[in-house]
């Protein structure tokens, strides 16, 4: 009998589909093993699903000024599955064929096979690509498009690659002006493409401007703990795949590859991290090649004791495998809980006067608005919204100043009927010791009502 | 023979010195010292009966979750099994923290290669009033931490000098450790420091070291995360402080002087320890000690960021001067030797004993002495079992005293210092104070009943914190029954 001889190429696909059925029952398991959406962003697009340019609910109005690309889409999934399915198939779906691009553009990269291999199940295993294609909303179009633009680019197949670019214009902002730096970064190191980087550059740009105007909105600021999924980051990166991406950066140094495209893009990708955190979605991509280059030399390199090698390599595999599996675990810890939705069952069914508006936290406010169809306060869709500075600050005067005036008079200006409050922002003013907007609403019961109390979850009317 | 092994014996002296000053006190009064010793005594209870750690309190905080680390209780339990309970937890917890003097010991011997040093670097290891202070009669866990923390140190050493036979040792250590104590960590943060202050001498670890630092890393790192995962997603990086509020941070910061500290650690180890600081950097190419300044550093960038209860991060620093110390000695009876006088040395010797005895010994017998006058009493363990006879109900009991009302008593209580998990610590450490200190009654009997507290235990420990001689709130309302008037006060809240 003829011994079977695998070529480099199977042995590739091998791994590959190995990585991708690993892929389907991770993302599968994210996606549906709720009942409800989980995520902030997805909850807009499913309750506009691209159409209309008025959201009436959205910070008590506001016109359609943003991207409304990923709605579009959802749409057309909705003309399959019921909505919330609907989301869900297109996060998983996006997943799965930004996975396979994955694979494509490694396939292209002068990096040993191995490595190549172990950054496929790197990037499987790490929350934040779990987070990007199960939750995130309009990033998980915009990443797939990204990574199919530079695949076009590495095939050289230019225009191509220009139209998926002026494409995520539609899809979200932010992504537009990060790709576009990625991109430049990356033709002015090939040195063939300077001039039509440029031009894309210079189109995309203006393109995007055109759209939605010069404005980028309110940014959140990004904690350090948020950036690490272990320590309690939504969509942090895994603890030990970061130690492993130290290594892979010293492995680089020792390669004979353009220092200036990879230490550019890392010191890039690194500085932006600290000002916005969803840099993480691109980040990851990196951080898993990174890792895979830090474990192969793990692997390869000469170890004085086998013991503390296999112990060692056990050790990073297992704490690999545990950032994702604990991450899985939480998934439905991530909001909005089953307790949040029984609460805004309730509200829906008290009175809803004319243009009265809920009172939330901010990362509330679009689940406010999709579940109980009143007027929010503020949401997370920070792009072009009416007034957002002045909203926020109202916000956080509403929710820690403790004034009772204050709050009284605010809930006036804003034609605030009822306050929503859960277990985040409990525990905010409990850690911080601070009683705020809880003892304004304990002082005095003729003027707020305390309509449902279940676990974590509070709903007040503000009495006329 | 008895010539060479004359510091053996010695050795065994100070041991033995040290394990009798310690159970000498310990074993003065028939209870513990602190709170912990009451917590690890009731997961020591709860393992014999149901065979596992005790992963939710009924009692604490009126019923909360519970994140430990179960090796020393599984230690102490499977040791009950064969030894006696005094001998289990009096007498063990004493003589592995004596066992530290004999770890300290051999390892400024081998950084050193001189017996005296080694010798004294030992004696002060044995006398440092924080630690006696932290660990004398207090069931603590650090006792098997601290020894086998300081054994990993000492294993290093021995692989940087070649011998790989310790490789093992160092490997089954390292697992042993983060289950012991969270305060691996701290292991893991001075080896990081002790790589980096290697390469800033341009230098670099052997490959072997290299490996194991790595692998402890990994290690502990994993380790932590899975027994500690909750809390990790709940508390972020703080965790490392155990959540501990903002209240009892900024009291800590306020309790210690400088002063009061360089006391604490002794005098004698701080001097000598910074003076072997110095040599290490900037007079030897002695690369093993920045083992112990790694130590220190790790330590110090944890207390600048609070990141770390006070207490312990001290404990830690008053654990790493004693050899620090032995170092600078070497150091400074080479340089006496080379003086003119021929007696230098042997008044720097009387100097030295004659200090170690008066900024070592001497505090530590005194906070020996204070150690054990906190500690539970045969009066108090009766005035607990009045409780243990009423109803169930939440007993406010000062902070320090929680886990002890749980296991005399076997009451809820409203509050302990295990804040982890707790997400409204800060207001329940506020209740508590306020309860106590009872300066508006109408406040007081809000907060009595906004945290359900059915009695309130009022001991000599709560008066003197609060510096009053009976519970205030009782003298002005009749809604408080007095059950036991005498130290130690019981009240039961009747309306």
């Amino acid at each position: 009998m003829k011994p079977i001889k695998f070529s480099e190429l199977s042995v590739d696909y091998l791994f590959f589909g190995l990585g991708l059925l690993i892929c389907i029952a991770v993302l599968g398991f994210s996606n549906f093993s709720t009942d409800y959406l989980v995520g902030d962003e997805s909850y807009l697009h499913l309750r506009l699903l691209g159409s209309g340019d008025y959201d009436p609910l959205s910070y008590g109005g506001r016109s359609v000024d943003y991207p409304t690309g990923f709605g579009i889409v959802l749409r057309w999934f909705t003309f399959l599955f019921e909505p919330v399915l609907a989301a869900k198939v297109l996060h998983f779906t996006l997943g799965i064929l930004s996975f396979t691009l994955f694979f494509f553009i490694l396939r292209k990269l002068t990096l040993l096979v191995e490595e190549k291999r172990l950054a496929l199940f790197f990037l499987v295993f790490s929350p934040t690509f779990i987070y990007l294609f199960s939750f995130s909303g309009s990033f998980s179009l915009a990443i797939f498009l990204a990574l199919g633009s530079f695949l076009l680019l590495l095939y050289e197949h230019n225009a191509l690659a220009t139209f998926l670019i002026l494409l995520i214009s539609y899809v979200n902002v932010y992504a537009v002006f990060f790709n576009l730096i990625l991109l430049f970064i990356y033709a002015v190191w090939n040195k063939k493409s300077v001039k039509w980087a440029t031009l894309t550059f210079l189109l995309s740009i203006f393109f995007t401007m055109y759209l939605y105007g010069l404005e980028l909105g309110y940014r959140e600021p990004v904690y350090l703990s948020e950036l690490i999924s272990d320590f309690g980051g939504e969509y942090g990166i895994a603890f030990f795949s970061l130690i492993l991406s130290f290594f892979g950066f010293m492995v680089i140094w020792k390669r004979p590859y353009s220092k200036f495209f990879t230490y550019g893009m890392f010191t890039l990708l690194y500085l932006l991290l600290f000002f916005y955190s969803w840099i993480l979605f691109y980040f990851i991509f990196f951080l898993s090649l990174l890792a895979a280059l830090g474990l192969y030399e793990f692997i390869t390199r000469r170890w004085e004791s086998t013991l503390i090698k296999h112990f060692s390599l056990l050790l990073l595999i297992l704490g690999v495998l545990f950032s994702g599996i604990s991450y899985l675990e939480r998934v439905d810890e991530l909001g909005p809980t089953a307790k949040m939705i029984n609460a805004f069952s309730v509200l829906e069914e008290f009175p809803k006067y004319q243009e009265s508006t809920i009172f939330s936290q901010v990362s509330r406010g679009n689940w406010v608005s999709y579940f109980t169809h009143h007027k929010n306060f503020a949401d997370t869709n920070y792009l072009n919204a009416p007034y957002s500075y002045t909203r926020l600050d109202d916000h956080n005067t509403l929710l820690f100043s403790g004034n009772e005036n204050e709050v009284r008079d605010l809930t006036v200006d804003y034609n605030i009927q009822y306050i929503f409050l859960d277990g985040e922002v409990l525990n905010i003013l409990l850690e911080s010791g601070r009683s705020g907007i809880l003892e304004v609403l304990d002082a005095d019961p003729t003027l707020y009502t305390l309509l449902y109390e279940g676990d974590d979850v509070q709903l007040w009317r503000v009495n006329p | 023979m008895l010539r060479d092994k004359w510091h053996l014996y010695v050795l065994t002296i100070l041991f033995l010195s040290v394990l009798t000053f310690r159970l000498f006190f310990s074993l003065s009064i028939p209870g513990f010292t602190g709170d912990n010793a009451y917590a690890t005594l009731r997961q020591v209870d709860h393992i014999s009966e149901h065979y596992g750690i005790m992963l939710y309190d009924d009692l604490s905080y009126g019923g909360r979750e519970l994140l430990v680390s179960p090796l020393f209780y599984y230690f102490l339990t499977f040791s009950r099994f064969f030894i006696s309970e005094t001998f289990v937890f009096k007498i063990l917890p004493e003589v592995l923290l004596s066992l530290l003097v004999v770890v300290v010991y051999f390892i400024t011997y081998e950084l050193t290669k001189e017996k005296g040093s080694a010798l004294i670097a030992a004696l002060l290891s044995g006398f440092v009033p924080l630690v006696i202070g932290a660990t004398l009669n207090s069931l603590s866990s650090y006792s098997l931490f601290f020894l086998i923390f300081l054994m990993l140190f000492f294993f290093l050493i021995k692989i940087n000098q070649g011998e790989l036979a310790y490789v093992d040792w160092f490997v089954f250590l390292s697992f042993l450790l983060p289950l012991i104590h969270p305060g691996a960590l701290i292991f893991v943060l001075a080896l990081i420091f002790y790589w980096i202050l290697i390469l800033a001498e341009s230098s670099s670890l052997k490959p072997v070291t290299t490996e194991l630092v790595l692998f402890s890393i990994f290690l502990v790192s994993l380790v932590e995360f899975v027994i500690f995962k909750e809390a990790f997603l709940e508390h972020g990086l703080s965790l490392i402080r155990y959540n501990l509020p903002s209240r009892i941070i900024e009291d800590y910061f306020v309790e210690f002087s400088a002063l009061s500290l360089l006391y604490s650690l002794g005098i004698v180890s701080v001097i000598l320890g910074c003076i072997g600081i110095y040599i290490a950097l900037f007079k030897t190419k002695s690369y093993n000690i920045f083992l112990f300044i790694g130590l220190i550093l790790s330590v110090l960038l944890l207390l600048l960021l609070k990141l770390v209860d006070f207490s312990i991060g001290i404990l830690f620093l008053s654990i790493s001067f004693p050899i620090l110390a032995g170092f600078s000695l070497r150091y400074i009876y080479r340089y006496l030797s080379n003086l003119r006088f021929s007696r230098t040395i042997l008044y720097f010797n009387v100097l030295l004993v004659f200090s170690i005895l008066l900024f070592s010994v001497l505090p530590s017998y005194t906070t020996a002495k204070s150690v054990i006058h906190y500690g539970v009493s045969e009066e108090e363990i009766r005035a607990l079992s009045v409780l243990k006879d009423l109803p169930q109900g939440i007993v406010l009991a000062d902070l320090e005293e929680g886990n002890m009302v749980n296991y005399y008593a076997d009451k809820k209580t409203l509050l302990d210092r295990n804040f982890l998990l707790i997400s409204n610590a800060n207001f329940v450490v506020r209740d508590a104070k306020l309860i106590f200190l009872g300066s508006s009654d109408l406040l007081t009997s809000q907060r009595i009943a906004n945290n359900e507290i059915t009695y309130v235990y009022f001991s000599f420990r709560t008066k003197e914190r609060y510096n009053s001689t009976t519970f205030l709130y009782s003298e002005n309302t009749q809604c408080v029954e007095t059950l036991h008037n005498e130290t130690y006060q019981i009240f039961r809240v009747i309306c």
